[in-house]
């Protein structure tokens, strides 16, 4: 009846869509087409928008140990460093996450509920409030500007989150599969591995890209806690460039380049999962 | 083998207490179906026994070992959910060869019983699917099948075809009957339509309010209901109950009319719940009089409302009705089908009723 006005609405939606994603992702793209220049270029006026003459000499400077200006900075070693913190603790956070979702969503303890809103909660309290008194319990702990450290601190900061998405959709597969499992022989941990977790996937899989990608991209605590430069992750590293290389851009371009990469891909092929995830979550938390 | 002994069987929720000592004894390969109104604790009490409620109280046995401490995987005991239960994640034939393949058979041994049990329910062309692509009742046979694989000792059903609709009932309910004449595995199934206990059981268990009312064969309780509760639950359009008096060995009504003899000794002037279903009476000459309040042909049989002083009487016949709406009419009970129950207890007061 009021196809008309719908459309419209359509078009509307979609054109203050368009201008936002412009609007977010301009600086990006520039970036981006920057780590393909050449100095002088850059350095040029007017600016240019594409490359002129397109080329990876940024690339390989980066994996190439040459270029420093005084400083140490080993790009396949940063690269290592932040994989290792990320895969150890998203690792760690789907273990926990799941036990500690399962016994929400299935046992009955008192203050269950309280428990697991109190998890979320706690999620606030995150940021800069945080970086002082961390630093001093991970400088107690002996942890400071150590990679397991960095490991244990992220895992400590995805659990609630995780576990919180991973109940939420615990809660919704029906306990009957579960009996019938036990019914036809399974113990809980069998029941809860063959039947439970597979139907849980999308839950599992948001949980770990949220954390990965969060674990990926810390900044604020891998850069107060780690000291050495063989310990040092991607986003330190690039904050480094940021400060080093403020008129050889493309080598900035380069490495952000290569730090938003494997979130890029991520995103691409679990989206389908990281909405259907978080949805489930949402409809009854 | 596996016969089934309840002893003093109690559940309580917290505070609340909803099985109240339940006693039972199911022998192998016996059909029993239990049956009651919705929240008297059929459910509770099958999961006691599959071992997924832990019970207060009591003792559960099969075959003389007592199995309430053990964990479900332990006793033996196959059950088919409300909804199925099906695993959404695995195939038909999978779904159907779980339980083996958790008992660590061979592939080869877990495809040869899948098979065998297909063939037994129809299914082998299904097995490659998945339950979201199965209708209502394939879904439900996959679910048999997923118990009968395993050949257990018992079979647990919770009403396995409420999710039906009405027509795929009857033949399901068909079907199940029949697969336990060709088994012969003990089955406990729990249902709170009095149809289907009729029809399928060898003997029901009437439960009302965490407590069993009555245990019987279907014509046991049809023909000598323990009490007023059994006595409506049972049968379909339910008896009839008037207040009635003794007067020497006959009940009269209220109003002091006659309405035969009961089936119990009943003292003169003793208050009591007389009781007759609806094809026990008859139009007569005389009788107690009613005005004919709708006739509802069905084909076979009509169903008359009959109005008296005080009450509405649902009367069925198969003859032929020539009286129109309005018509006074007289009816009398048939000799010998007359209940009568003690008003107070509601229990039945003729001989046995006094039982359980
Ligand atoms: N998990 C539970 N917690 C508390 N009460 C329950 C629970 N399960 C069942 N009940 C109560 O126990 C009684 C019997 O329930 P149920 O066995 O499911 O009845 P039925 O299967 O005959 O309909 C009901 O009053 C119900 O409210
Ligand atoms: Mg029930």
């Amino acid at each position: 009846m009021n196809e008309q006005p719908r459309t419209l609405n359509w078009i509307m939606l979609g054109l203050i869509g368009l201008v936002i994603s412009i609007y977010v992702l301009f600086p990006v793209f520039w970036l981006f087409l920057a780590s393909f220049k050449t100095q002088p270029e850059l350095a040029q006026l007017p600016i240019s928008f594409w490359p002129e003459a397109p080329t990876l000499e940024a690339y390989k400077a980066l994996f190439s140990p040459t270029h420093q200006k005084g400083q140490l900075l080993d790009w396949p070693q940063l690269i290592g460093n932040s994989f290792f913190i990320a895969v150890s603790s998203t690792i760690i956070v789907l273990i926990f996450g799941t036990l500690a979702g399962y016994a929400f969503a299935r046992l009955n303890f008192p203050g269950r509920d309280l428990i697991l809103g109190g998890l979320l909660i706690s999620r606030m309290f995150q940021g800069a409030a945080l970086l002082l008194p961390t630093y001093r319990l991970m400088s107690m702990l002996g942890l400071q500007d150590s990679l397991i450290g960095l490991v244990l601190l992220y895992s400590a900061f995805g659990l609630p989150f995780a576990t919180w998405i991973i109940a939420s959709s615990l809660r919704e597969i029906p306990r009957e599969l579960e009996e019938s499992a036990m019914m036809d022989g399974a113990s809980r941990l069998q029941s809860m591995v063959m039947v439970v977790l597979p139907l849980a996937t999308p839950a599992l899989i948001t949980a770990a890209m949220w954390h990965f990608v969060g674990a990926w991209s810390e900044f604020a605590f891998a850069s107060i806690l780690l000291e050495s430069n063989e310990h040092k992750t991607v986003t330190i590293g690039l904050a480094s460039f940021v400060e080093l290389f403020t008129l050889e851009f493309q080598y900035v371009g380069a490495a952000a380049t290569i730090v938003a990469l494997p979130i890029m891909l991520i995103f691409l092929f679990g989206q389908r999962y990281f909405t259907r995830g978080l949805l489930a979550g949402a409809v009854k938390g | 083998m596996g016969s089934v002994t309840l002893r003093n069987i109690r559940k309580s929720y917290g505070a609340v207490e909803v099985l109240h000592g339940i006693d039972l004894d199911i022998k192998d390969g016996e059909f029993t179906v239990l049956v009651g109104p919705s929240g008297c604790g059929k459910s509770t009490l099958l999961r006691s026994i599959a071992g997924l409620e832990t019970i207060s109280d009591g003792e559960i046995s099969v075959d003389d070992t007592v199995i309430n401490t053990l964990v479900p995987k332990e006793r033996d005991i196959a059950m088919v959910f409300q909804n199925y239960a099906l695993y959404p994640h695995m195939t038909v034939a999978k779904n159907m060869g779980f339980s083996l393949r958790l008992a660590k058979e061979s592939q080869e041994e877990i495809d040869k019983k899948v098979k065998a049990a297909a063939e037994i329910l129809d299914l082998n062309a299904l097995l490659d699917r998945y339950p979201r692509q199965l209708s209502g009742g394939q879904r439900q046979r996959v679910a048999m099948g997923r118990a009968i694989v395993r050949d257990p000792k018992v079979f647990l059903f919770d009403e396995p075809l409420s999710n039906l609709d009405a027509k795929l009932r009857v033949q399901m309910r068909s079907e199940i009957k029949e697969l336990h004449q060709r088994l012969k595995t003990t089955t406990i199934y729990v249902t709170h339509d009095q149809i289907e206990a009729m029809t399928m059981a060898d003997k029901i268990v009437v439960m009302r309010g965490g407590h069993v009312e009555q245990i019987g064969s279907p014509i046991e309780l049809y023909d000598n209901p323990a009490s007023v509760f059994v006595a409506g639950f049972i049968g379909s359009p339910a008896m009839n109950f008037i207040d009635a008096v003794g007067d020497g060995k006959a009940l009269k009504t209220t109003t002091q009319e006659l309405l035969g003899t009961p089936n119990a000794t009943v003292a003169s002037g003793q208050k009591v719940i007389a009781g007759f279903r609806p094809e026990d009476i008859r139009l007569a000459e005389k009788g107690i009089a009613a005005k004919v309040a709708l006739i509802e042909p069905t084909g076979a049989e009509t169903q008359l409302t009959l109005r008296t002083e005080n009450e509405a009487i649902i009367m069925t016949t198969r003859d032929r009705i020539t009286h129109s709406v309005g018509d006074q009419v007289f009816f009398e009970v048939i000799e010998g089908k007359l209940h009568c129950f003690d008003s107070e207890t509601e229990r039945s007061l003729a001989e046995g009723g006094q039982a359980q």
